[in-house]
């Protein structure tokens, strides 16, 4: 028999705030346990929530730039639980009006692109951090009360490749519209996978596993390959599966079941008594629809159309929307995309890689970028001196490009009698090339050229020694 | 209401009776229930349920830091501790 | 200098305002007292230690020359869910022995900028819950008029403190009642604003959709002044509702004249004693009437309705706010433990007395799996159907008038074992906070046991104003309020 998987994904997001979702708590990553809190986010007996209003803008954005339905009603509801990193013994979260439903995100598997849709988007807090040693567990608040927002799928997706790029494309529209830094290592995206399978053709979907702890989109890819192979096995074995939830065990590559808690959950789930709803007109979804970003594969495909780039430069150039906005911006002062594109994946980005920075700290403006580019388009300044010194200087000291050609002598020599001195220069040393070069072997220009450009400190303009070259050999 | 559901919300309030304890609550319970089962006579089709009696929307705080109370207050009350942090027994996962 | 009964919070205040008294002598004054009658009352559960220091600042805030408060120096006790930085407050559970709150709620640091002198923490039902504060882990509180009796519940130590003369103002909480039936009880005045008007920021909560703070004074002014100084927005409180809020002391009436008064005459007759019944016609209406106000009977069909309504909003609320007592990060845990698990039992179990452990159960059952629509869910919008019943009557009256609670103050032990029949004291009082209303119950006279009987106003929404000048007019006109107990 053959089988097919369903896959349904869930990602929790930490939105990028300044302080915690229902308190002025800060929400800096790797603190002193226990110094970012206070009475609210400590669960003390007392203390009120009150809602984070940057909170609900970047859900908001972060719904409509995933396409969802931006409900105007909305509102929080209390899911009780007990654990030691939940102090108020309930999490604060919406259940049954969520403030975004819908959506999808989109996929392209070899060519064939579509569209996996979501269910809805909730905001929600976190909760706190367990850390465990060898006597006990130890109890770290700063986390309970950061904003997040679960983003949950349909069970749209029926492999890991799939799973994969949904997860690279959510991550890239979040961080796309600034609402969230997306760092797997700080817990600021997390993801916990849904996995079923049955016959394939049959309706009804399998018994659904859900398996957590999976802190990379290549452990969500590893675990949904492993969970599916087991499953099928399972069944082939004459085995039931169990509905439960497993932990993926990094080290040796497979999925574990956790430790099971006795009978089945009853969160209680029931409206927030301490929280008024949230109530959105048009104008407002509107406003906040005004600041969302161009889609990420949107703007590639602009690229490509628009601007005739190769797929793997658009690809480079609109990774992040910062490249993708100096690009654009580059465009509006030198208009030859693809020369900038070269100068974004190569120069560029070795700079940024080198200084471990990303483009939004690169020290060389836009403005004194372009003006670089225009002088060796005119031929000012010769390519291979514009990137191997002048750029090197540019990035040091942001200067105007023609006042570091000017000061370092590195302008282009276009000179046609002082370059026909070098050239002749160079054939009266290596009368072999010129002999060549007379009997059709244009390789032996290149020695030549070499040599102009030595004795001109590579200064002289290589269009106009091949020019020469060509005079005189045919002369 | 039988054993079972008793049994059930007692394990999901996290409470434990002795057999005595657990007669007496069940049968009180029981009473209580028997006393709210009155409001099945009420027809409330098409009616709202009312959450919060002053009905506002939209509360807000601004996005600004407070300073924390500092983790000596933070677990000033906590029954066991070790550094900074709240401590328990081993939770196994 | 002081008579405990005669002398008002609004002349302590005014005269330690003006240097004429100083709050030392007050405070002194007070302690004394306190100290000389609390035993045999177990109204206070703490006093504290620092009061003539907190006196002396101040005095010596006057005597630097900077304005005093609107409560300068005027003794105040607080119900024992109200947190106050670093000082115990425990709710009278056991599961926070020892707990001291890293912040001050609202209503404390409003009071400590008016100048107000917090003296300690009043007795209440473990948690807020109960009608006869017999539910503490300090043990029962009794009533100054027979201490046989009960005072009533959950805050009968703040309703005793202010009946005894052992402090002007107290300050309690009212969920279903328990602010209004032990004024009721112990023959002085308690008000539940509506809800919104006061933050609950820092009062522990039972349910918070219910829960409202409010004052208990002899005296129509002196609840003025604390609700002056209480009242108004919040933004630790999210369902405070921002609107002006008037000064409670001004614009006192003089006639009833155009005034309309609804009553119900369902809530004269059944389960209602005969001598309260009287009591209210005697005493209350004809006075309304004498002074011009027009008595108008208006129906509120859902109300009796109310107590199935409330026990099952109240105790989901409940089940979910007092999760947090898990023995984890403050309070008390268990010295029966071996893990996690059995810290959360074992702390909870030995940590919460009967009446808690029975509203917990409820409370979870009717939000669980299965049962939610039926019980919880069914129970909200009866309560809509509750408020619809006010909305409409109001449109013809501008108060109603209620008895506050079904029987005077009743002997201890009378209904603790009848968990049903302790609720239906609440019969006349939980509907007012299902519908978020206010209400002021006040003494109107005594049974011939010699045992207070309380009147209730119902206002509109954040009518409060209304009810004080009501009451202030009832004083007035009556003399019940100046009869004290023999202690």
């Amino acid at each position: 028999m053959e089988f097919e998987a369903t896959i349904g994904l869930e990602v929790h997001c930490q939105l990028g705030t300044n302080t915690k979702l229902f308190c002025g708590c800060t929400t800096l990553f790797a603190q002193e346990p226990n110094s970012q809190t206070c009475p609210v986010c400590l669960g003390h007996p007392g203390t009120l929530p009150v809602l984070n209003k940057k909170v609900f803008e970047y859900a908001v954005k972060a719904g409509l730039a995933i396409g969802c339905d931006i409900q105007k009603f909305s509102k929080f509801d209390r899911k009780n639980y007990y654990y030691p990193d939940l102090p108020k013994a309930y999490q604060i979260t919406q259940f049954d009006k969520p403030f975004a439903l819908k959506g999808g995100i989109e996929i392209n598997i070899k060519g064939n692109k579509r569209v996996v849709k979501l269910e809805r988007i909730q905001i929600e807090e976190d909760a706190g951090k367990l850390i465990h040693t060898a006597d006990g567990s130890l109890v770290d608040l700063n986390r309970a009360g950061t904003p997040l927002i679960e983003i949950v799928s349909d069970p749209d997706m029926s492999t890991s490749e799939e799973a994969y790029q949904y997860l690279v494309n959510l991550k890239k529209i979040l961080k796309y519209n600034e609402v969230s830094d997306c760092e797997m290592q700080e817990g600021s995206l997390r993801c916990d996978a849904n996995i079923s399978v049955k016959p394939i053709g049959q309706k009804e979907l399998g018994t659904k596993v859900e398996v957590k702890n999976l802190n990379s989109f290549r452990y969500v890819q590893a675990a949904i390959d492993y969970e599916i192979v087991r499953q099928i096995q399972d069944i082939q074995n004459g085995n039931k599966i169990s509905q439960e939830t497993r932990l993926w065990d990094v080290d040796n590559g497979v999925t574990e079941p956790m430790r099971s808690k006795e009978g089945a959950h009853d969160y209680r789930f029931f409206p927030e008594p301490d929280l008024p709803p949230l109530i959105l007109t048009d104008k407002e979804i509107e406003k906040i629809k005004s600041t969302v970003a161009e889609p990420p594969l949107k703007r590639k495909e602009r690229f490509i159309s628009e601007l005739k780039l190769s797929e793997y430069d658009a690809s480079i150039l609109t990774e992040e929307k910062p490249i993708a906005d100096y690009f654009e911006n580059a465009l509006k002062e030198f208009n030859k995309p693809k020369e900038i594109a070269n100068w974004i994946s190569n120069d560029i980005s070795s700079y940024l890689n080198e200084k471990k920075i990303g483009i939004d700290q690169f020290p060389v403006s836009i403005e004194n970028m372009t003006s670089l580019w225009k002088l060796i388009d005119d031929g000012t300044i010769n390519k291979k001196i514009a990137k191997e010194k002048v750029f090197p200087l540019l990035v040091e000291s942001n200067k105007n490009p023609s006042e570091i050609i000017e000061s370092e002598g590195l302008a282009g020599k276009n000179d046609s009698d002082e370059i026909r001195k070098w050239v002749e220069e160079a054939m009266a040393k290596n009368q072999k090339a010129v002999d060549d070069l007379k009997n059709g072997k244009d390789k032996a220009k290149g020695s030549i050229v070499g040599m102009v450009m030595k004795a001109s400190k590579g200064l002289a303009n290589p269009q106009i020694v091949n020019k020469i070259i060509d005079d005189i050999i045919n002369s | 209401m039988e054993n079972d559901a008793f049994d059930n919300v007692e394990k999901l309030s996290r409470l434990k009776f002795s057999e005595n304890e657990k007669n007496t609550y069940q049968k009180s319970f029981n009473n209580i229930l028997q006393y709210v089962e009155q409001l099945a006579e009420i027809n409330t089709d098409g009616i709202e349920p009312l959450i919060q009696v002053s009905e506002i929307y939209n509360v807000f705080r601004e996005d600004l830091p407070i300073n924390s109370i500092g983790v000596d207050a933070a677990l000033q009350n906590a029954p066991t501790k070790e550094g900074s942090a709240f401590k328990v027994p081993k939770v196994i996962k | 200098m002081i008579d405990f009964y005669k002398t008002s919070a609004v002349e302590i205040a005014k005269n330690v305002k003006s240097g004429e008294w100083k709050a030392v002598d007050i405070a002194q004054t007070y302690l004394d007292r306190i100290n000389d009658k609390n035993k045999s009352l177990n109204a206070f559960i703490r006093i504290y230690d620092d009061v003539i220091e907190s006196a002396q600042a101040i005095d010596d805030k006057r005597n630097n020359g900077k304005p005093l408060g609107n409560l300068a120096g005027v003794p105040i006790g607080i119900k024992d869910n109200m947190c106050e930085k670093n000082r115990l407050t425990t709710a009278c559970s056991k599961i926070l022995s020892g707990y001291k709150p890293p912040y001050n709620a609202t209503v404390i640091d409003k009071i400590e900028q008016q100048d107000g002198l917090i003296i300690g923490k009043t007795n209440m039902d473990e948690f807020a819950m109960g009608s006869s504060n017999e539910t503490s882990f300090y043990g029962a509180v009794n009533n100054p008029f027979d201490t046989d009796r009960i005072p009533g519940g959950s805050s009968g130590g703040s309703a005793v403190a202010v009946s005894a003369g052992l402090t002007p103002l107290s300050l309690g909480s009212d969920t279903g009642g328990s602010i209004r039936q032990p004024a009721a009880l112990c023959g002085v005045l308690g008000m539940k604003p509506t809800y919104g008007r006061v933050s609950r920021y820092g009062l522990m909560a039972y349910s918070s959709s219910l829960d409202q703070i409010g004052p208990f004074a002899r005296y129509s002014e002196d609840a003025a002044l604390l609700l002056n100084s209480i009242a108004g927005y919040d933004n630790k409180d999210s369902s405070s509702v921002d609107i002006e809020k008037p000064d409670y002391l001004e614009n006192k009436i003089t006639s009833l004249k155009g005034k309309k008064i609804g009553i119900v005459r369902s809530f004269m007759d059944e389960g209602l004693s005969t001598e309260i019944k009287t009591t209210i016609e005697n005493n209350v209406i004809d006075v309304l009437k004498s002074l011009g106000a027009e008595i108008i009977e208006v129906e509120l069909p859902h109300s009796k309705f109310g107590i199935a309504a409330y026990y099952l909003v109240a105790t989901a609320e409940a089940s979910s706010n007092l999760g947090r007592y898990d023995g984890i990060h403050y309070g008390f845990r268990s010295e029966n433990i071996n893990d996690l698990e059995s810290i959360y039992v074992n702390s909870r179990s030995e940590g919460f007395g009967p009446e808690v452990i029975r509203r917990i159960l409820l409370g979870t059952f009717s939000l669980s799996a299965g049962y939610y629509e039926e019980y919880y869910n069914k129970a909200t919008k009866v309560r809509r159907l509750i408020l619809n019943d006010y909305i409409s009557a109001f449109k013809n009256v501008d108060a109603i008038l209620t008895p506050t609670s079904p029987t005077c103050a009743f002997k201890k032990g009378e209904k603790s074992s009848n968990p049903i029949e302790m609720y239906l004291s609440d019969i006349y009082t939980v509907c007012n906070n299902l519908s978020g209303l206010p209400g002021i119950s006040f003494n109107c006279g005594f049974s011939k046991e010699g045992l207070p009987i309380g009147a209730q106003f119902t206002g509109n929404v954040f009518e409060e104003n209304e009810l004080l000048q009501l009451v202030n007019i009832f004083e007035k006109n009556s003399s019940h309020h100046l009869t004290t107990p023999n202690i």
